[in-house]
């Protein structure tokens, strides 16, 4: 097909299709998302027996999880537009890794000596860094479902933002589980399993955002 | 034309203007053209591929322009993400079909084209400097006139006056050596 056919073909039809607005429909996926994921670990593992006295610690985990969620949604918007500047908002979204960085050795450094391999270890394997990434997974395929909809031209970023978000939701539901109460536990296993999932999705991102 | 004037267009195109969409599509279809062609190997009827491939994308995504932004970089960054997909698929396709298999197929196609190439050569060769450095320039590398200006360090319409006198000299050559 000759370019300029091709151009009074496309000229027909110029008016804006009027799509939702991208926030509403992120919150909407990202809600689905998380909704998925509560559900999905509640039927699975169910509440931890004590949930109403540890409510604090839940409320810990479930926030510091938020955080990473919370600061993935707006570079996930501004990637999801060509042209857009996204650099101020990949350093808050990824800056997050640092803060819990900066926590995990804080709270290390805070217990006493002989408690810090319990502080650490929470007792045992890290259990949440194999259930978080999967439980991520359904997260992460919504997310990527939203993605497509919109127009990312850095698709290993998108990737990346999209299972930033995805394993922040998926903690966030863990949270719900999780029975070790240890703020280094949360900032290192945590942290490391979300950022599994922002390297799965910056691997999967490239092939599976193409447009 | 410039961004406000492309932003212009743009705005009235998502309002419903056929005509002002079509002025835009075609203008972003000439900046594209040369954008392609300078990255490409392939020549251009793989650039012009490409062209079509983002005025379609342009269009199937037109509702991310953001009409507070600049539209240039809105296209701009298409265009980058379609070269660099492109890219990625040659290079895919590359390892699955080794070029030594085709040999034969071209080895004949290109030696004519070597043999026209020399001749074309030879003929513009007879001509005064200025007038064969700017029929390369424009059409044979397909350089824009505004391009060949600048690179010779000359007027555009120096450019074009040139031109035309280089061809008509050229075809007056062809004609001596027919005869």
């Amino acid at each position: 097909m000759q370019t300029d056919d091709l151009i009074r073909t496309l000229s027909h039809d110029a008016r804006r299709k009027h799509t939702p607005a991208p926030v509403r429909t992120l919150l909407i996926f990202a809600g689905a998302a998380l909704a998925i994921c509560v559900g999905v670990i509640l039927l699975a593992e169910g509440a931890r027996p004590d949930f109403a006295d540890a409510i604090a610690f839940v409320g810990m985990k479930a926030g510091v999880s938020a955080l990473f969620a919370l600061g993935a949604l707006p570079l996930a918007l501004a990637l999801a537009k060509p042209g857009r500047r996204a650099g101020v908002w990949a350093v808050l979204a990824f800056g997050m890794f640092v803060v819990v960085a900066v926590m995990a050795a804080t709270a290390v450094g805070m217990a006493a000596p002989d408690a810090r391999m319990q502080a650490v270890t929470g007792g045992g394997f890290p259990h949440n860094l194999i259930v978080i990434p999967i439980l991520a997974v359904p997260a992460g395929i919504v997310l990527f479902a939203w993605l497509r909809r919109q127009a990312p031209t850095r698709l290993m970023l998108a990737g990346a933002t999209a299972g930033l978000l995805a394993g922040g939701l998926s903690a966030m539901a863990y949270a719900l589980v999780c029975p070790v109460d240890s703020l280094a536990f949360v900032a290192i296993w945590y942290g490391l399993a979300i950022a599994i999932c922002a390297g799965v999705g910056a691997i999967a991102g490239r092939w599976a955002l193409r447009w | 034309m410039n961004e406000a004037d492309l932003h212009a267009l743009m705005v009235r195109a998502l309002g419903g203007d056929e005509r002002a969409y079509q002025t835009f599509l075609e203008q972003v279809a000439g900046h594209l053209r040369p954008y392609f062609r300078r990255r490409l190997f392939e020549g251009p009827d793989q650039a012009e591929d490409l062209v079509q491939e983002v005025l379609i994308a342009v269009h199937t995504k037109r509702d991310t322009f953001d009409a507070s932004l600049p539209v240039t970089a809105w296209l701009y960054a298409i265009a980058r993400f379609k070269l660099v997909d492109h890219f990625r698929r040659v290079k895919r396709r590359g390892t699955q079909l080794p070029i030594d298999d085709f040999d034969d197929l071209f080895s004949t196609s290109d030696v004519e084209a070597g043999t026209a190439r020399r001749d074309l050569d030879r003929l513009l060769d007879q001509l005064p400097p200025k007038q064969r450095d700017v029929i390369r320039m424009v059409k044979i590398d397909d350089l824009s006139v505004r391009e060949a200006a600048e690179r010779g360090g000359i007027s555009e319409s120096d450019v074009k006056v040139s031109i035309h006198r280089g061809i008509k000299a050229l075809s007056r050559l062809i004609n001596k050596a027919g005869a």
